[in-house]
């Protein structure tokens, strides 16, 4: 019987042989993996460890993200704001009061308000002006909304709508009763001008002033009737000659908005008579003459005085002129006395009679009525705020890109001469909510995209308080972030 | 470990990518919200916020119990299958919960250091496996006389032996001579080292050709060429073997020594976070 030769499994183990235990021989990508296991180790443990060493490097490591600019001098110094872990006056000391413990600041350090309330700076509402209303204990703490931490463009002041709303939503609690806001573009009331406007002394009609020649189209062929540069007093002729477009004394008067309202800062120039409106409403008497004859010429009376005032100075202005022509007026004779000096011939009439002619005659051509109500005889004040929206904060600037007329347009272009005063020209909130309230396109037309957030007009901080002398600190205490030496 | 249960392997990746997406879906929503001011910014100090991270934490500590449970295979410590099982998906669930916690921010140098660490370990983590939803299949059909990746060179070394004895059988003189010198330079250098050997038999149509021309050249010899030639594609499989096994297992060369170092940073964080935040 011929010899059987290996089986087939025999011949398919045989390169094994010997081999058992491969499973223990590492393969290259395991080796590796040890190794760099190791070395991930040792790197990291070095870096932590380098980071234990020095505390200022360990702080500005363990920061809990880039501070804004404003603070970054105190980037590696925690307890600079933050009142340390260990000291009797943090916050909370369980695992779960992380919060509470780190949000236990030391702003005061700088932004110290007076001996009193030093943690309160810069307080919502002054509460000796107002003390019907709630002191707020989250309102005083700072990091309620600057919350820093968050890179150094961040800017701490430009507070979330969270943060106010968290109260405005419902200031019942606080306030009373107040209107309830959630956000600009859903249910923040109109502005107060437009709920309750000002009594309004000035008679100004915007259409009027901004056609070509100031008068109505139909008037524009009667040379009588346009406005010219020609007819703007000598010393405003030249402010005025942009709007005439040539230097032509007959060329016609266009103004613009910026013939009066001149920018300064984020706002407007108020607008004075003495600049915008004196060069062509001249408060000048014409000449004038009495019965008796005698002329005065024409004089400027000065803006703004009171009526009693006025009168005073148009009639010494009178009698000055006067005075001059007294020779003109008719001489009378004194009757003949016993005495025995030669009598006095004659004197002029009376001056003063001759005077208050003429200054009857002056008020006669005085027109104040034109521009100005009145109310028991007297100039009504025009009823111009300094700011038309006191509570917030309006940046005329910012929007010079839009034409005016697209926010000012309650006086439309109706030329009404000898009507009173215009309807308040302050647009309303939903003028403002075409652009500022989320973007959307409407049937195609865009809408809104622009800040709609509460501190794009407001500040919270009605109370900004200077801190005592004593709490004012050395250049290296502030550095250092520490009140104490 | 195949997820899914689909046949199909770009089925299976794509679930895995859809669970990293469904996984998150809660960090997003939140996110938007926040976006839109429906809610606070989420922050690693408030309530919420450390739940998420401590709950993170708890998920990493386990799966850095995988290393150990591999090391120690002797022990029962539950089958390997189930620990890969929840390995995968808890490491897929800290994703958001480490996301929430951190803020969807990276924050200052060291949290920054923690969150790049730990994305780095789930997306190589994530990467690693859906390259296992593709490769072992490949193995599995692509090579029918797969051997373990140790072994690889103790079958070569006795393939070369083997090459060397029918050589050796071939009588000398005229092809022969062609055939052994062949042989010397080509054939044996390429079964021992394989690719390192830049031999030209690592390209399986130039091979076919060499082969073909020595057989038309020693006709006596005509067996031993084809073994030769079998060695060499033996050799070749092995080579494309070994590399689709390197593919298989090269993630773990970043995905473990990063998780190391995301031990040692997210317990430097911790000691600063309780410390210092």
């Amino acid at each position: 019987m011929p010899m059987a030769g290996p089986s087939i499994n025999r011949e398919r183990a045989a390169p094994f042989r010997g081999q058992r235990r491969y499973f223990h021989r590492p393969t290259a990508i395991r080796a590796w993996r040890v190794r760099l296991a190791v070395l991930a180790l040792l790197v990291t443990g070095g870096w932590v460890a380098a980071l234990t060493i020095d505390r200022d490097v360990r702080q500005a490591a363990c920061t809990h993200g880039e501070l804004a600019r404003v603070h970054a001098p105190w980037a590696d110094k925690c307890d600079a704001c933050h009142v340390p872990h260990s000291s009797t006056s943090s916050a909370g000391s369980g695992l779960f009061d992380t919060r509470d413990r780190w949000r236990t600041f030391r702003c005061e350090t700088c932004h110290a308000g007076p001996p009193h309330d030093p943690k309160n700076f810069a307080p919502h509402y002054d509460r000796m002006a107002k003390p019907h209303l709630v002191d707020d204990a989250q309102a005083r703490d700072c990091s309620s909304c600057h919350h820093d931490h968050q890179g150094a463009d961040f800017a701490l002041a430009r507070v979330n709508d969270s943060d106010c709303t968290r109260c405005h939503k419902d200031l019942s609690p606080l306030h009373g009763s107040s209107p309830n806001i959630t956000a600009f573009h859903k249910d923040h009331p109109d502005f107060r001008v437009k709920q309750s406007p000002p009594m309004r002394g000035l008679k100004f009609n915007h259409a009027l002033h901004l056609t070509t020649g100031i008068t109505e189209k139909t008037n524009l062929d009667n040379p009588n009737a346009v406005f010219k540069l020609g007819q703007v007093g000598p010393a405003y002729r030249e402010q005025y000659r942009r709007f005439a477009g040539s230097e032509n004394h007959e060329a016609a008067l266009r103004l613009d908005c910026a013939a009066c309202h001149e920018p300064a800062g984020g706002g407007y120039k108020s607008v004075s008579f003495d600049r915008h409106c004196q060069g062509c409403h001249a408060q000048t008497v014409s000449g004038l003459q009495s019965a008796a004859g005698v002329t005065t010429k024409p004089f400027t009376i000065p803006h703004g005085r009171p009526n009693a005032e006025q009168n005073r100075w148009i009639r010494s202005e009178i009698l000055r002129q006067v005075e001059d022509q007294k020779q003109i007026l008719r001489t009378v004779p004194f009757p003949p006395t016993d005495r025995l000096d030669s009598p006095r011939v004659a004197l002029p009439s009376d001056l003063s009679k001759e005077a208050d002619e003429l200054v009857k005659l002056a008020g006669r051509l005085l027109s104040c009525q034109k521009c100005h109500e009145t109310s028991e005889g007297q100039i009504r004040p025009t009823g111009t705020p300094a700011q038309w929206l006191p509570g917030a904060r309006f940046d005329h600037t910012a929007h010079r890109a839009v034409n005016c007329a697209e926010c000012h347009n309650t006086w439309g272009s109706t030329i009404a001469r000898g009507g009173g005063s215009e309807p308040l020209n302050v647009p309303g909130i939903d003028n403002c909510r075409q652009c500022h309230a989320p973007a959307r396109v409407v049937k195609g037309v865009p809408s809104g995209g622009a800040r709609h957030d509460c501190v794009e007009c407001h500040r919270y901080h009605a109370v900004q308080r200077e801190p005592p002398d004593d709490r004012r600190l050395p250049i290296e205490s502030f550095l250092r972030g520490n009140r104490n030496p | 470990m195949l997820v899914g249960g689909n046949t199909f392997a770009r089925h299976r990746i794509a679930y895995v990518l859809a669970a990293v997406v469904v996984f998150c879906v809660p960090a997003a929503a939140w996110y938007a919200a926040a976006r839109i001011g429906w809610t606070d910014w989420p922050s690693g100090s408030t309530s919420v916020g450390l739940i998420l991270g401590i709950m993170a934490t708890a998920i990493i500590a386990f799966e850095m119990l995988l290393w150990p449970r591999k090391q120690m295979r002797g022990r029962r410590l539950g089958r390997t299958r189930i620990w890969m099982y929840w390995h995968i998906w808890l490491g897929l669930l800290s994703l958001p919960l480490a996301i929430g916690h951190a803020g969807f921010r990276f924050g200052g140098p060291l949290t920054t250091a923690v969150l790049v660490l730990f994305l780095l370990v789930i997306a190589s983590g994530v990467w690693g496996l859906a390259l296992q939803q593709v490769l072992p299949h490949r193995l599995l059909h692509g090579f029918m006389s797969e051997t373990i990746e140790t072994e690889v060179e103790q079958v070569m070394a006795h393939h070369r032996r083997e090459a060397d004895d029918v050589v050796d059988a071939v009588a000398t003189g005229g092809p022969a001579d062609a055939l052994r010198a062949f042989h010397m330079a080509e054939v044996g250098p390429y079964l021992e080292h394989g690719r390192a050997s830049g031999s030209v038999l690592q390209s399986a149509a130039r091979a076919a050709g060499l082969f073909a021309d020595l057989a038309e050249r020693a006709p006596e010899a005509t067996t031993t060429v084809r073994r030769l030639e079998q060695l060499c594609a033996a050799r070749r499989q092995y080579d494309a073997q070994r590399r689709i096994h390197a593919w298989l297992h090269n993630w773990l060369m970043i995905h473990l020594p990063l998780s190391v170092a995301l031990c040692v940073v997210l317990a430097a964080h911790i000691v600063t976070a309780l410390k210092y935040w």
